[in-house]
């Protein structure tokens, strides 16, 4: 818990934003604004609707927990993105004991086919699921800036605050997850 | 060289489609909801929370307040049973004996003569009185004061 709020102070913010609202009223802000953003993030790590959803109730009962400190806070996006983050990290970490639930198939089948452009028709469920796999392959820190830029909403420069680095920083890792997940999907596809 | 590119372009779209996945997944119906309500429990569960521990706080403040005063009184009742009998100790008997030349010593010490006492010439102490009938007697020359009544000496009057 120590290292939690020693993250949260380090979004303390000098000019605060967030301020003579009312703390329920805030955090309904921030659950209307963010549940959606925050869902992804924890599905990106753990691959599970119900995981994803208890990691983003959790992310607000942290919230909940901190209220004395949300005027104080600079970035909220960040802020509760890096929460999720880490939330995500811990479960899927407990998790690797139990046998893999992943839902990937489910959410290819459910997306809606609009959503979909008509080159990813072609790529099934077990190609997605085989990247994936590969994804896990990366090193941590290249893992998270590839994910984390897969999330629409997040700029390149939130993505550097979330993981404590520049942007330049982020940039390079994302070119080196994608030139190593690449060189995987080759390697695996001339061994077949 | 179009081959690899190809190639290349056909491995970033399958990526692209995969992290794709991520960006346009849907959270499950009511979420906000669900996160409202589990906020509403834990936040009541919170407050019960914090009041048993207020309760559990404030009932040890009475144990211990209350064992502090039980260990105090056992103190007392001991340091003031212990000072009671000191003061009711008699002093140790035996012979009081001051201190040579230092010119101190209490009335009822016990007093050596420097040179031996000689014995008197009637050989009987000083204390010795002779008792007729176990009365105690007032010879007729004694000077008394006037108006004191003394039992009359039963003893032959001196010619």
């Amino acid at each position: 818990m120590s290292s939690f709020e020693a993250q949260v102070g380090g979004w303390f913010y000098t000019q605060p934003v967030l301020k003579t609202r009312d703390v329920s009223e805030i955090i309904t802000a921030l659950v209307a604004e963010y549940s959606t953003t925050l869902y992804r993030v924890a599905y990106s790590v753990t691959r599970n609707s119900a995981e994803a959803e208890d990691i983003v109730q959790e992310t607000f009962l942290r919230v909940l927990k901190h209220q004395g400190k949300l005027d104080e806070i600079r970035d909220a996006r960040v802020w509760l993105v890096r929460i999720a983050w880490n939330l995500s990290l811990d479960r899927k970490r407990r998790s690797k004991a139990r046998p893999e639930t992943e839902d990937i198939a489910d959410l290819v089948r459910t997306l809606a086919s609009a959503e979909r452009r008509a080159d990813e028709e072609v790529i099934s469920s077990q190609e997605h699921a085989r990247v994936l796999a590969l994804i896990d392959q990366l090193p941590e820190k290249e893992r998270q800036a590839l994910l984390l830029s897969a999330l629409e909403e997040l700029s390149t420069s939130e993505i550097a605050s979330i993981c404590s680095t520049t942007e330049s920083s982020i940039r390079s890792r994302i070119f080196r997850a994608r030139r190593e997940l690449a060189e995987l999907l080759n390697k695996q596809r001339s061994s077949r | 060289m179009s081959t690899h590119q190809n190639s290349a372009s056909n491995t970033d779209k399958r990526i692209d489609a995969t992290l794709r996945l991520f960006a346009h997944a849907k959270p499950p119906a009511n979420l906000e909801q669900r996160i409202h309500a589990r906020l509403d429990r834990e936040a009541a569960h919170a407050h019960a929370n914090l009041v048993n521990r207020l309760g559990n706080f404030f009932f040890a403040q009475r144990m211990i307040f209350a064992s502090a005063a039980a260990a105090l009184a056992c103190c007392a009742i001991v340091i003031g049973s212990v000072q009671h009998s000191r003061q009711r100790s008699f002093p140790a008997t035996g012979i009081h004996l001051s201190s040579p030349g230092s010119g101190l010593g209490a009335a009822s010490g016990t007093h050596i003569a420097p040179q031996p006492v000689p014995v008197p010439e009637n050989a009987h102490s000083r204390s010795e009185r002779k008792a007729a009938g176990g009365r105690a007697t007032v010879s007729r020359d004694t000077h008394k004061p006037k108006g004191v009544a003394v039992p009359e000496s039963t003893e032959p009057a001196k010619p």
